[in-house]
Order: C-alpha cells, then sequence, then structure tokens
C-alpha cells in the first residue's frame, strides 16, 4: 500500500502550485505582450514559418521602395519625351511653313532660327536629369547625356530596376534610341539635333528639296520618340499590375504574420482565466489538506 | 515461577511503551525534514522459557522489549538516486541552451533583421548607384551584421565559459561530498559496533550520497556492516571509509580545436577519463563537448556565408572609382568572432561595388547581393535555419528534462512513501502506544495490590 507521508504531501502540493503558478505566468505573459512565443523554442515550426515570412515582407517592402524609383524614371523620361515629340512637332510646323519659294529671307532667317532654338529645347530635354543624374545618359556616370556641339556622352548601359522576385525592368530610355546617332555623312538620318540644324541650314540656303527631305526626317525622329514612349506605357502597365501584386502579397504576408505571432486575445483571456481559476482551486485544496492531520481530530 | 515476575513484566511494557513513545515524539519533530528516515519501534516478546534441570521447574522470564529500526528501502533509494542523476543531466542542459537561446535574442530580431536591412541596403544603392550616402548605410548596415554576429558568437562562447567555471566549483563540491561521506561511513560502522545509535548518521550519509548523485551519477552498494561503496564508471569515490577524487581534465581534440576549444573530460586519480551516466557534471560535459560547440559550429556557417557568398559578389563588381577585386567584409576571417567590414570599403563609400565595371552607374552586383535576401541557402537562409535548428534543439532537451523529472518525481515519491512520516500514522499509534502504557502501569498497580493482601493481610484470621 502506498503510504501518504507529510513530507510527500508537501513536496507533492507544492510541484502542483507551482505547476498551476506557471500557467498563470504563461497566460499573463501572452496577454500582456500580445505575442504567442518570443523564443523559438516555444512553438519552433512556427518561429520557423514567421521568419520566412518576416524575411518576404521586408522583400517586398524594399520591392514598393523600388517600384517607386521605377516610377520616377518612367515618368520623367514620359515626361521627357512627350516634350520632345512637342519640340519636334513644333519643328516640323516650322519647316514645313519654310518648305516654298515664297519666304523672304528674312523669314527664312527667321525660320532657321526658330528651328534652331528647337534644337536648343530639344538638347535641353535630352539632357533631363533625375537627382542630378541625366535620365538618357545609360550607367556612363556623365554628367550630361549630350553636350553643346550633340555628341553623345553617354553609353548603350540600361537603367535596371529590381521590381520583384527574379522580375527587373529597364526604366530609361538610351539617348540614341531617342534622338538618334550623331552621323557626319549623313547628317538628315544623323542625331535629331544635327539634323534640325541641317534643316535651318537648307531654309536660309533657301533649299526647297533638302527642306522638304528635311521634314521626312523631323518625321522619322517623331516616330522613333513615339515607339519609345510605346514602349514606357506598356511598361508602366506593367509596373501597375507588379505593384498591385507587391501589395497583395504584403497583405497576405502580414495576416500570416500577424496569425503566427500575434495572440488571439479573447482566447488568450479566457485560457488565462481558466488558469487562474484552476491555480484558485490548488490554493485552496493545498490549504485545506496541510493543515490536517489526526491531531485536529483527537480529544 | 517468582511473585515479582509480574511486576517485572510489567515494567518491560511500560519501558517499551515508552520508548515508543519516544520515537514516535521524534518523528512527528522530523515529519517535515528532508532526508530523515522514518523510524520504527519493533516490540519483540521476551519468551525466556528454559527446561530445568528437573522436571516441572519452570523459570520463565516474560515480557516485552522494543527494538528501533530506521525504516530504509535500498532499491527504491537506489532508484531514486539513479533517477535524480539523469534529470540532473537532462536539467542542466535544457536550462544552459534555453538561457542561450534567450540571450541571443526574440525570433526576427537581431541577426535576421540585420542581414535583412543590409539586403534592402543594397537595392536602395542600386536605385542610386552614385549616392555616395545611401552608400555609407550599406556599410554602416554590414558592420551592424558584424557585429550581431561577433556579439552571437561571444554569446555562445560565454555560455561555455559560464558552464565550465559551474564544471570546476561541482567537481571541487564532489570531492567535499566524497571525503565528508567516507568520515560519516566511518562513524557508522565503528557507532554500530559499539552499540551507539547511528540513525541520525545514516540520514546524513544518505542525504549527502543523495547530493552526490545529482552531481555525478554512478552506483551506490552496501555491505554487511552497512558500508557504503560509491563508484563512478569503476573509479571508487568512497570505498571501505576512505574518500576518492576526481578532476577536470583538457584534452586537445579535432573537432573541437577548429573552434580553439579543448575536450574537457572527468578523469580519476589515475588519470583514467571516466564514462559518466548522468549527474549534473555528465550534463556540464554535454554542454562544453557537444551542445556549445555544436551551435558555435552553426553560427560560424552562417558567419561562412554571409562573408563568402557577399564577398564573392562584391569582388567581382567595381566601385564608382572603377576599381575591383574589393572586398564587404575582412576575408581574414570567416569565424563568426572574427567578421568586420573589410578596410577595402570602410569609411570608403565610393569603393562600394554596385556595378560590374560594365559602366560607371551599372548596378547588377548591387542588385545580385540584394536577392540574396531570398537564396533560402545564402546568408538570412542559413541563419533562420541557425534559429530553427537552435529552437527545435531547446524545445527537445526541455521535453527530456521534463520527462525525465517526472520520472525522478515518482521515485523519489516511492522513496518518500515508504520512509517517511506520516502525522496520521503517528498520532493513531501514539495513541495506542499511549494506552499500552496505561495499561502496563495498571498492570503493575494491580500486582502491587495483590502484593498488599499477600504481606498486610494473610495471618490476620481471627485477630
Amino acid at each position: 500500500m502506498e503510504r501518504v507521508t507529510t513530507l510527500g504531501n508537501t513536496n507533492a502540493t507544492s510541484a502542483w502550485i507551482d505547476t498551476s503558478s506557471r500557467a498563470v505566468a504563461k497566460g499573463q505573459e501572452e496577454v500582456s505582450t500580445g505575442v504567442r512565443f518570443t523564443l523559438a523554442s516555444e512553438l519552433p515550426a512556427d518561429a520557423a514559418a514567421l521568419l520566412r515570412n518576416q524575411r518576404s515582407l521586408s522583400r517586398l517592402e524594399q520591392f514598393e521602395r523600388n517600384h517607386a524609383n521605377a516610377r520616377q524614371w518612367l515618368e520623367t523620361t514620359d515626361t521627357a519625351l512627350v516634350d520632345a515629340v512637342g519640340s519636334l512637332t513644333h519643328g516640323r510646323t516650322r519647316a514645313v511653313h519654310a518648305a516654298n519659294d515664297l519666304n523672304t529671307p528674312e523669314a527664312k532667317a527667321a525660320l532657321a532660327g526658330e528651328l534652331r532654338a528647337v534644337a536648343d529645347e530639344l538638347l535641353s530635354i535630352a539632357n533631363t536629369t533625375i537627382n542630378g543624374r541625366p535620365i538618357f545618359a545609360g550607367t556612363s556616370g556623365a554628367a550630361l547625356a549630350y553636350d553643346d556641339t550633340g555628341t553623345y556622352l553617354g553609353d548603350g548601359g540600361q537603367v535596371v530596376r529590381t521590381v520583384g522576385t527574379n522580375e527587373s525592368f529597364v526604366v530609361a530610355a538610351g539617348g540614341p534610341a531617342v534622338f538618334g546617332t550623331f552621323n557626319p555623312g549623313d547628317p538628315l538620318n544623323g542625331s535629331a539635333f544635327q539634323m534640325l540644324d541641317t534643316i535651318a541650314n537648307a531654309i536660309e540656303a533657301g533649299d526647297v528639296d533638302a527642306t522638304r527631305q528635311g521634314i521626312e526626317a523631323i518625321d522619322a525622329a517623331i516616330s522613333r520618340v513615339q515607339l519609345e514612349l510605346g514602349r514606357l506605357g506598356n511598361l508602366s502597365s506593367r509596373l501597375d499590375a507588379v505593384e498591385d501584386r507587391n501589395e497583395r502579397a504584403q497583405i497576405a504576408s502580414r495576416a500570416q504574420i500577424s496569425d503566427l505571432r500575434d495572440v488571439d486575445m479573447g482566447e488568450a483571456i479566457l485560457r488565462l482565466r481558466a488558469a487562474e481559476t484552476s491555480h484558485e482551486a490548488t490554493l485552496s485544496a493545498a490549504a485545506r489538506s496541510l493543515g490536517r492531520s489526526l491531531l485536529d481530530f483527537l480529544r | 515461577m517468582s511473585d515479582f515476575s509480574a511486576l517485572n513484566t510489567a515494567f518491560t511494557g511500560l519501558q517499551a511503551h515508552r520508548k515508543r513513545i519516544d520515537v514516535i515524539g521524534e518523528n512527528i519533530a522530523n515529519a517535515e525534514t528532508p532526508g530523515y528516515h522514518r523510524q520504527v519501534a519493533h516490540l519483540n516478546a521476551i519468551d525466556t522459557y528454559r527446561p530445568g534441570v528437573f522436571a516441572g521447574r519452570r523459570d520463565r522470564h516474560s515480557g516485552v522489549t522494543a527494538e528501533v529500526r530506521r525504516r530504509w528501502d535500498e532499491l527504491l533509494d537506489t532508484n531514486a538516486k539513479q533517477e535524480r542523476s539523469r534529470s540532473a543531466s537532462f536539467e542542466i542542459q535544457a536550462t544552459a541552451l534555453s538561457s542561450l537561446e534567450a540571450d541571443l535574442g526574440p525570433v526576427g530580431e537581431g541577426l535576421s533583421a540585420r542581414l535583412q536591412e543590409l539586403w534592402n541596403s543594397f537595392d536602395d544603392v542600386a536605385n542610386n548607384p552614385d549616392d555616395l550616402g545611401v552608400r555609407n548605410v550599406v556599410i554602416g548596415n554590414a558592420d551592424a551584421v558584424a557585429s550581431a554576429l561577433r556579439a552571437g558568437s561571444q554569446t555562445i562562447d560565454g555560455t561555455r565559459t559560464g558552464a565550465l567555471e559551474r564544471l570546476e566549483a561541482k567537481v571541487t563540491r564532489i570531492n567535499e561530498l566524497s571525503a565528508r561521506i567516507a568520515e560519516l561511513d566511518h562513524t557508522v560502522v565503528t557507532g554500530g559496533a559499539t552499540g551507539h545509535a547511528t540513525t541520525g548518521v545514516r540520514d546524513e550519509r544518505d542525504r549527502l550520497t543523495a547530493e552526490l548523485a545529482e552531481l555525478i551519477g554512478g552506483q551506490i552498494s552496501y555491505n554487511q556492516n552497512g558500508q557504503l561503496r560509491y563508484s563512478v564508471d569503476g573509479h571508487n569515490l568512497v570505498s571501505d571509509g576512505i574518500p576518492g577524487t576526481v578532476s577536470v581534465a583538457m584534452t586537445p581534440d579535432t573537432a573541437l580545436a577548429a573552434l580553439g576549444y579543448q575536450r574537457v573530460s572527468i578523469v580519476a586519480t589515475s588519470g583514467r577519463t571516466l564514462r559518466l551516466t548522468g549527474g549534473a557534471v555528465h550534463g556540464g560535459l554535454q554542454i562544453v563537448n557537444e551542445l556549445i560547440p555544436a551551435q558555435l559550429t552553426a553560427l560560424n556557417n552562417v558567419a561562412a556565408a554571409t562573408v563568402n557568398t557577399v564577398n564573392a559578389l562584391h569582388q567581382a563588381g567595381a566601385g564608382l572609382d572603377g576599381g575591383t577585386g574589393r572586398s564587404l567584409f575582412d576575408t581574414s576571417g570567416v569565424a563568426a568572432v572574427d567578421v568586420a567590414v573589410s578596410t577595402d570599403v570602410v569609411g570608403q563609400p565610393e569603393k562600394l561595388a554596385a556595378s560590374d565595371g560594365s559602366a560607371l552607374l551599372d548596378n547588377s552586383v548591387a542588385r545580385a547581393i540584394a536577392d540574396l535576401a531570398e537564396d533560402t541557402a545564402g546568408p538570412s537562409g542559413t541563419h533562420a535555419q541557425f534559429v530553427a535548428d537552435l529552437g527545435i534543439e531547446v524545445d527537445k532537451l526541455n521535453g527530456r528534462a521534463d520527462a525525465s523529472r517526472l520520472a525522478s518525481d515518482h521515485a523519489e515519491e516511492a522513496r518518500q512513501s515508504a520512509v517517511g512520516v506520516s502525522l496520521d500514522e503517528e498520532l493513531a499509534d501514539l495513541v495506542s502506544a499511549q494506552r499500552a502504557y496505561e495499561a502496563s502501569s495498571r498492570m503493575i498497580s494491580a500486582v502491587d495490590e495483590m502484593l498488599d493482601v499477600l504481606i498486610n493481610r494473610t495471618g490476620l484470621v481471627g485477630r
């Protein structure tokens, strides 16, 4: 027969009180911190999942910053290209105006001047910058995309932004793709600046045929810019889609993290309450059994 | 048969029950004393009937004696000690590793956050390759990663140093205990031979043996004189009343040498390494030889993954000054404790490589390093594995410690149940002893009255 001894009873009672008060402490910790665990050993599988989700959330948040940067590049480039089309179109109307024999020399000089002004405007558009960095200069790090003579100072490098996992966009247009390449032998098919200067010279010289050829060259230049505009527009809508996807993934990640880490308050309070009740019961049972012996009943 | 023998019989009853009451008093006084063994007065009837030389002669002394015995169960006692030593080993291991885990910080903070910040800042450099401020942030983040790795390594190393110090203190205590137990053992034997009460000494010896078992495990056996032999893996800590000693030894070990550690072992006086099976010292050895080295190796792997992977990408890239082949992290040491930002780039943000060298503002290298965030075999992935593995290990050890503590508690309960004091039992005994005492004294007065009749009233007929 198992004997119940006084010391054994004391030890067992203190062990029970210890167990139940530990349950209360754990419940209190859950309720007051609001998290289910702080150390991996408490819930190893959930901790591993939490780390994975935190990693992907942090990455997604960085992607969001990358999107903002990519968007700035796309929009600045887009504005520059729209301006370029405007300038070229203006140049074209001037050239059309000049493409006949009826203009006086003064008018011709004025029209030629206007075309040169368009060339200057185009040059300044070509040197558009973001934070001091010329957007049409590729990855060269040059201070200007084109110098005063219209020579391209940039390189063929692509400006790339990471917008998602294994997903990157070329967010800028290269100068030569938009404004053409300097061509000393065939200035009309060379750079836009060269071309406009050549047309201005033709207008001054009253060379109507050359002016007409120039108008065709301007048309070609406009369609070149519009091609780039189309590409950027495409990219912009793809970026929209990527941003949407990122946002949804962030929400999902946050929900996961919250599910893994955060305490369900109602449930936690209920558990705490239950632990407290059982602790109180343990204490009162202990108070009753510890103080009793046959001594109390012997007369 | 003498007329006075009845008086004598009653007197032995008085003595015996008086002794019972004394013993009950001592039991009640020690009801809550740890290590106290209940004493029981066993009553024996005295029957000294001897056939006389002449037939019919009867010379009979009768009565009762009480023999005090200490309740003790060798099997339960040994079992409780063994279970306790097993559980002590697991408990100390679980405590050490879970406090290490707590020292390394909550999940998702510390190194994992620092690494994430490093990858993200590389993306910021990719977005603005010529921005020196953003580049400085990267170097600062790399330094934070390096210092988190160093701090982690120091925490792990500190846990081992602490465990080693405690191990040495425990070995000192073991030697103290074996000397003290040997002394007590001597007293038990000589006291037993000279007929002195040795129950208190035996209790003390049991208590100290229990402490010794909790520290180092081992085997206990007793000979017929009640003398104890305590041995650990065949090495006597106490034998024939002579104490033995153990000491801590450090020996070079190829596996631990990489971490700058030596294998710690417990050796006998002869220098033989003892194979322990339980006890806090066994747990301590597990901590310093197995658990901590495993964690440090794992952290070193994280460090090596960080330094090597990042450097491999970084060295292939070019800084704003066009220079290549530079390291972000110092390559002289890839152990976690040595990780530092390389002097190639520290204080020189322009030398941080973002470009693959094809153009000044190319950002492919920065983007490739930022992509390490999602590489499960990369630094972040390796570190997450480290955190999860440590958590699982701690959980496993906690489970084992809980289970072995439960087993130890049960064994102790069984021992306590056999040898402990129950107040109810003592009080019931007290009532019966008191009654028996009263009855014996009544017996004496009865004999007294009989003698009174015989001596004072006999022969008074007709007076």
